[in-house]
């Protein structure tokens, strides 16, 4: 060989190369590291690290060697300081040739120091040369630590267009990188392989890197308000997906805001890329975040499409988890256009198929409901959305389904098995505080079908509430004063109506009582005489109707009401003969007949009528009535000394007093006698009470004369 | 004789030859080391200031001289670096394959 050496006997260029001075070395070794391949560029890059290490306290070449270190080294450090630039030269080189450095000897590479790899990326971001920019675009994009953001970010402007492309990149693998325990399903698949792709990460503390996020997101921050210096569309993905983040700090938070502001921003250069991204970005989680950012005026439009087409499953799931978001009226009021005419073809896709039920969550089946109810649409459509929510296994999601499902589904929400659910039902659909159905419309027949039928339900909730419906859709029960009320508004709103409504009840034995009595409360017998004689003359009504309608003649002021009073003293119906000398005009004579009539409603009907008609002068008919209550009281058959003891409830008071007479007395003791020794507990019951508000009358007579005569005394 | 001329006489100090030639000879060192001394230094501090400017130049030189090329080799592995394999002269010398082959065709 000309030049020296054969071929054989050439040294190996790595033994040259330790040969060579430290900075030669480096830079032999850092070219070289680019252009070789296998065992060798193993070779090199552990040389490298070896003296980047060095010098900074993680290997030290001299440390096994017996040194000692002389004044000048002591004052100047000069041979460490030596040592270190070396070192960091070493690791510029190394950073240089990031690229071609082995896999494996990577993170032993990233061992040297997480600070000094940093201001190393920095000082290789400068670098005139585009590949040396691409090196530092490569360290950030393998490690996605979050500290290189501003690193990158700030390479999104650089003048050569791979650079550009390499940073675009790697902010969004950066950025993928801090959602990673988000679910794949969510971020889309695209996105999804760029989070979950491996990095090698610098040796630091996980929460490091967890503190320090906080710099990417003010990198990509920085880098969406600069979006017309680099128009690179990556920070404006991040900022989508990393704004409002779930777990973020207090830091994170003031960026979020800021990048929020720059939303709200009016005509941002950024504003329509992002529009873009919105809508047509295969990431269901930016469904989420579409229906989150609703109410910003410049994105709302972007985010209504994005909510009107889903593009699968989970894009439903996603929103519908979080559909408590449209609590917000401001949303609610956004989701409402979802529904409006120009789009109705795309409505039914806004919410889940009832045939896709089955496969969504229990919150997300709970946010169809919530959702159904507010983006509005035909009844129709509502209620075949949530149709599947009767048969839901769930107790919440029928319950909430039972509050805010259309009135139609109400009907079958009352007989649910649940009885929290059935009485929510109820609630909502009878007519409690609103104006009922008119009384012979379909709906009042429907809904009085319907109360008759949850009159029967196990719950006992239910059952009242029906009941309540009933009273106040029909006019049959009187002693409601909520049917009492619907019969009086039905007279008034349409009287021949409730008349014929009142003569067909009437002529139904099973309604004839009721009918009675209620116009009897209603105060109109005379329109109903004919009615209410034809039923105490016909032998086929019930005695107790009868009785009732008797009673309801008598406040009719006629001569033929009055002959059939007269006519019913004779009766063989008891009641109805009770009921006849209660109200018949009959003279005292003719009444004292019937103290020994042998049932005891009539005689204790006609001694009491004796006793309060009575005159205090005529002193032989006071008589004859007191004594007829003292028979009555002591009458051997118990339910005579019942009816004594009501007659005795009704009549012994203090102002009687005179008119009972001499009787007074004895009937006082009876009482006593019935309230102390008789074996029926009612009429001891009844007999105590009587004495008692006697008692009570007498002690407060008493204490209102003494204040009247100590007045008297004081005027005196 | 005459009496107005000075009675004394301002004798010049007479220098032995031999001290004479020791300042001449030490004027000629100090002229010869001066410009020595700050050629050399002026060697060093060029040489490291065009290692700092041009690292991978002087890093292939040193590299070459360690290889014992010689001017033309030098030469040729640049221009093989440079126009064939466009790539940096000391990955040419780093790799051995490569490094052989080019001097070997060069010779």
């Amino acid at each position: 060989m000309s030049g020296g050496h054969p071929q054989s006997a050439l040294p190996s260029s790595l033994e040259q190369a330790k040969r060579l001075g430290l900075r030669d070395r480096i830079v032999t070794l850092g070219h070289a590291l680019r252009g070789a391949s296998g065992s060798a560029r193993d070779s090199m890059a552990l040389m490298l690290i070896e003296l980047a290490a060095q010098g900074r306290g993680v290997t030290d070449g001299h440390r096994n060697q017996a040194h000692a270190a002389g004044p000048i080294e002591l004052i100047t450090r000069l041979p460490a300081r030596w040592r270190e630039r070396h070192a960091d030269d070493a690791l510029l080189a190394l950073a240089r040739a990031w690229p071609y450095i082995p896999a494996d000897a990577r993170p032993l590479a990233l061992a040297v120091g997480r600070e000094r790899w940093i201001e190393t990326t920095k000082v290789l971001a400068g670098h005139a040369e585009a590949d040396a920019r691409l090196a530092a675009i490569s360290i950030a994009h393998d490690t996605a630590d979050p500290a290189l953001g501003h690193i990158v970010c700030s390479l999104l402007g650089d003048e050569e267009q791979r650079v550009r492309q390499a940073a675009d990149e790697a902010v969004l693998r950066m950025s993928l990188r801090q959602l990673r325990h988000v679910p794949s399903e969510l971020l889309g698949a695209h996105y999804a392989s760029i989070a979950n792709q491996g990095v090698v990460s610098f040796p630091a503390d996980p929460d490091v890197l967890e503190l320090e996020r906080h710099v990417l997101l003010r990198a990509v921050s920085d880098a969406a308000y600069g979006f017309t210096s680099h128009r690179c569309r990556s920070p404006l993905v991040a900022l989508l997906l990393l704004i409002d983040h779930r777990n973020a700090s207090r830091v994170e938070r003031e960026i979020s805001d800021r990048m929020r502001r720059l939303l709200a921003m009016r005509n941002h250069p950024s504003h329509a890329p992002i529009r873009t991204l919105l809508k047509r970005t295969d990431c269901p989680l930016l469904r989420e975040r579409a229906l989150r950012w609703l109410p910003i005026d410049a994105i709302s439009n972007a985010a209504l499409e994005r909510l009107r087409v889903p593009e699968s499953l989970i894009e439903h799931e996603v929103m519908l988890r979080n559909a408590h978001l449209a609590v917000r009226p401001a949303r609610a009021s956004r989701l409402c256009s979802l529904t409006s005419p120009r789009s109705t073809s795309r409505a039914q896709e806004v919410l889940p198929a009832p045939q896709q039920w089955k496969t969504l969550s229990g919150s997300a089946r709970l946010g169809v409901v919530s959702l159904n109810a507010l983006i509005g649409g035909d009844e129709q459509a509502r209620r075949g959305r949530i149709e599947p929510t009767l048969a839901d296994e769930s107790l919440h999601i029928r319950l909430r389904a039972a509050g805010l499902c259309p009135g139609l589904d109400l009907q079958d929400f009352i007989f649910d098995a649940d009885g929290v659910i059935s009485r929510h039902a109820g609630i909502r659909w009878s007519t409690l505080g609103a104006e009922p159905p008119r009384f012979d419309s379909p709906s009042s027949t429907s809904r009085i079908r319907l109360s008759e039928l949850a009159s029967r339900s196990p719950h006992d909730a239910t059952r009242r509430i029906a009941r309540d419906e009933l009273a106040r859709l029909t006019i049959s029960d009187p002693s409601l004063p909520s049917s009492r009320q619907r019969a009086r508004r039905y007279m008034q709103s349409d009287p021949a109506g409730f008349i014929r409504s009142m003569r067909d009840r009437l002529a139904m034995p099973s309604t004839c009582l009721e009918t009675i009595m209620m116009i009897r409360l209603l105060g109109v017998e005379r329109r109903f005489e004919l009615d209410l004689i034809g039923i105490v003359q016909s032998e086929y009504s019930e005695h107790r109707s009868r009785a009732c309608a008797v009673a309801a003649l008598a406040r009719v002021q006629s001569n033929a009401a009055r002959y059939i009073l007269d006519e019913a003293l004779g009766d063989r119906d008891p009641r109805t003969r009770a009921n006849a000398v209660e109200h018949a005009q009959i003279p005292f004579d003719h009444l004292m007949v019937f103290r020994d009539d042998q049932d005891h409603r009539a005689r204790a009907n006609a001694v009491r009528r004796a006793i309060v008609s009575g005159v205090e002068s005529e002193t032989e008919k006071a008589r004859d009535a007191s004594g007829a209550l003292i028979e009555l009281l002591g009458d051997p058959r118990p339910m005579h000394r019942l009816a004594g003891s009501w007659v005795a409830q009704h009549t012994v008071v203090s102002r009687n007093r005179d008119r009972l007479g001499t009787r007074w007395s004895p009937i006082i003791a009876q009482l006593e006698e019935l309230a102390a020794v008789d074996e029926d507990p009612r009429l001891r019951d009844r007999a105590r009470r009587c004495i008692r508000r006697l008692a009570s009358e007498i002690r407060c007579g008493a204490s209102s004369s003494s204040d009247l005569s100590h007045n008297l005394a004081g005027e005196a | 004789m005459q009496e107005a001329e000075p009675t004394t006489l301002h004798v010049p100090a007479s220098t032995s030859p031999a001290a004479a030639e020791t300042g001449l000879i030490g004027f000629a060192w100090v002229a010869v080391l001066i410009p020595v001394v700050v050629l050399v230094a002026w060697y060093v501090l060029r040489a490291r200031r065009l290692a700092q400017l041009n690292p991978e130049e002087h890093a292939f030189r040193s590299l070459a001289r360690r290889f014992r090329l010689r001017a033309n080799q030098i030469e040729r592995v640049r221009r093989y670096a440079h126009e064939i394999a466009n790539c940096s002269p000391l990955e040419v010398l780093m790799d051995d394959d490569l490094r052989v082959r080019v001097i070997t065709s060069a010779d």
